[in-house]
């Protein structure tokens, strides 16, 4: 035993120890960078993917009064992502004059539904553009149901939800007027965080109905869109916070995406930098260790 | 008897489900229209079925005073009072809310709900998504290792996309971006098409197996 711990040199035991950290030291230099570059903001040029460019290309080819299926599917849990997304989105449809028509299959995305048109319609009635809950948009609320609920949206809005997240008949309401169908949709929006959302939106209603559809996603989802995006099923889609902040770039109005965009390529670089260390380690000590004749 | 009802039963809705993705028939959309709603009522009734069982095994678990009994206790405590929160708040804008708004109901933002919605719920998810970064980070160091040609091609491919989808890799050389674009377009599309068609066969398989009764998944448990 004495005989190993002589030839096993200093380098080596560092090596072996940094192999091995603690994931807590991981945790504390992760919450260090966050920590330090919230309090130091650094700005950093975005630049914009095609896929982002062509779902603002999208919205912006929409004429006044067109109708918008604005499903959002996420809760509280994904907001640092989707909530960046959902706002950018909202407000350019609200200043195109579209009609926003939004529920939700997520039982918690109600509410993150009225916090977005309480920030949003009250950003434009500060700016003098008075938009009017049940006329200009309209809160669905929740339905349950998943894939079901899809198909059973798609072949009636008023029958899938008698009422709004009010207890309004949607019947009664202006902006549920002449229409009731997919078929009657201009364009159909999920931001969504998982299962039920832009994948089942594609194979329940966007194939079946040929409806123009676009979706905003958490980063960790979005390369499940890439077929969809190709094929033309999607017309583009965000990813994440990254895909917020070239959205903000877009609409011109850098936001909250935009100010994490630094801390984010902070703690990727980070990341990468830890795992490139670990492996000139773990190589290091391999060679090392093989020099010995230890078998590996 | 008690097998052959829910076995027609699953066939006879299925049939209808997909008669409706393929018919133009007024007749067949009519009923599959009914059927889709029946599904959304029933699986509407499993979130009932979830609250119930919810309570009946964390209710049994704390009379018993089992293991992390407290926690169960906290669980079952704040699941109701964001019920009550929530009757109140359908309270105040059906009752309370149709009396001021001329018969209509009005929309209230500052009820107990929502209070506790936005500085309970919300604070609370946002807090464990949040966690994930730091498993993620600690995860990657220990996973990420170039031990066999599959394992150095995954790294090296982490670690083109982790640094070109954010805007310090085009800072540090302008490749980073279209070269992280390229893999997600390309390798990943197909792997990704791959997966998803193979999925794809195997639903449709195992559709036709329920409708035919020779799987018979909701006759088990």
């Amino acid at each position: 035993m004495t005989e190993r711990n002589d030839k096993v040199g200093i380098w080596e035991r560092w090596l072996s120890a940094f192999v091995s950290l603690d994931r807590r030291w991981i945790f504390l230099i992760v919450a260090s960078v966050v920590v330090f570059f919230l309090i130091v903001p650094v700005s950093m040029p975005v630049t914009v993917s095609e896929q982002v460019r062509a779902m603002y290309e999208t919205i912006e080819a929409l004429p006044a009064g067109a109708r918008v299926h604005l499903s959002i599917d996420y809760g509280p849990g994904s907001e640092a992502e989707l909530w960046p997304q959902h706002i950018a989105i909202l407000r350019q449809l609200l200043e195109k004059d579209c009609k926003v028509i939004c529920s939700s299959l997520w039982t918690d995305g109600p509410p993150m539904i009225e916090k977005a048109f309480t920030v949003v319609v009250g950003q434009l009635e500060k700016e003098g553009k008075k938009k009017v809950r049940g006329v200009d948009y309209v809160n669905l609320g929740f339905k349950a149901g998943d894939r079901v609920a899809i198909t059973k949206i798609g072949s009636s809005f008023k029958e899938t939800f008698p009422t709004d997240y009010q207890g309004n008949p949607t019947s009664a309401l202006p902006i549920m007027q002449g229409w009731d169908t997919y078929r009657d949709i201009d364009l159909l929006i999920t931001i969504a965080v998982g299962d039920p959302g832009a994948v089942e939106y594609i194979q329940q209603a966007q194939s079946r109905y040929n409806i123009p559809m676009v979706a905003g996603v958490t980063a960790v989802i979005s390369p499940q869109l890439y077929p969809y995006y190709q094929s033309r099923n999607l017309r583009g889609f965000l990813g994440g916070l990254a895909g917020a902040a070239e959205y903000e770039k877009l609409v011109g109005r850098p936001g909250y995406a935009t100010r994490g965009m630094f801390i984010q390529s902070a703690v990727h670089l980070l990341i990468v930098g830890l795992v490139l260390a670990g492996n000139v380690a773990q190589f290091a000590l391999w060679s090392m260790r093989r020099k010995r004749g230890e078998r590996l | 008897m008690r097998n052959k009802i829910p076995v027609f039963i699953s066939a006879f809705v299925g049939i209808f489900m997909i008669l409706k993705y393929f018919s133009t028939y007024p007749a067949i959309k009519r009923v599959a229209d009914e059927l889709e709603q029946w599904g959304v009522i029933t699986l509407s009734f499993s979130i009932v079925l979830g609250v119930l069982n919810l309570i009946k095994i964390n209710l049994k678990a704390v009379v018993e005073r089992k293991k992390d009994w407290g926690y169960k206790l906290l669980l079952l405590v704040s699941m109701f009072t964001m019920m009550i929160a929530g009757g109140v708040k359908w309270y105040l804008e059906e009752v309370r809310g149709r009396q001021v708004n001329q018969g209509l109901p009005l929309a209230v933002h500052d009820s107990l709900f929502d209070f506790m919605f936005d500085h309970v719920y919300f604070p609370l998810s946002a807090t464990i998504f949040a966690l994930l970064a730091f498993y993620v980070a600690s995860a990657a160091f220990r996973a990420f290792r170039a031990k066999n040609l599959h394992a150095t091609l995954l790294l090296i491919a982490a670690v083109i996309v982790m640094i070109g989808r954010v805007p310090v890799g085009g800072a540090i050389w302008k490749g980073f971006p279209w070269l992280q674009e390229w893999i997600m377009t390309w390798p990943n599309t197909a792997g990704q098409r791959a997966i998803q068609i193979g999925a794809a066969i195997g639903m449709i398989a195992t559709g036709l197996r329920v409708i035919l009764g020779i799987e018979k998944p909701y006759l088990k448990g």
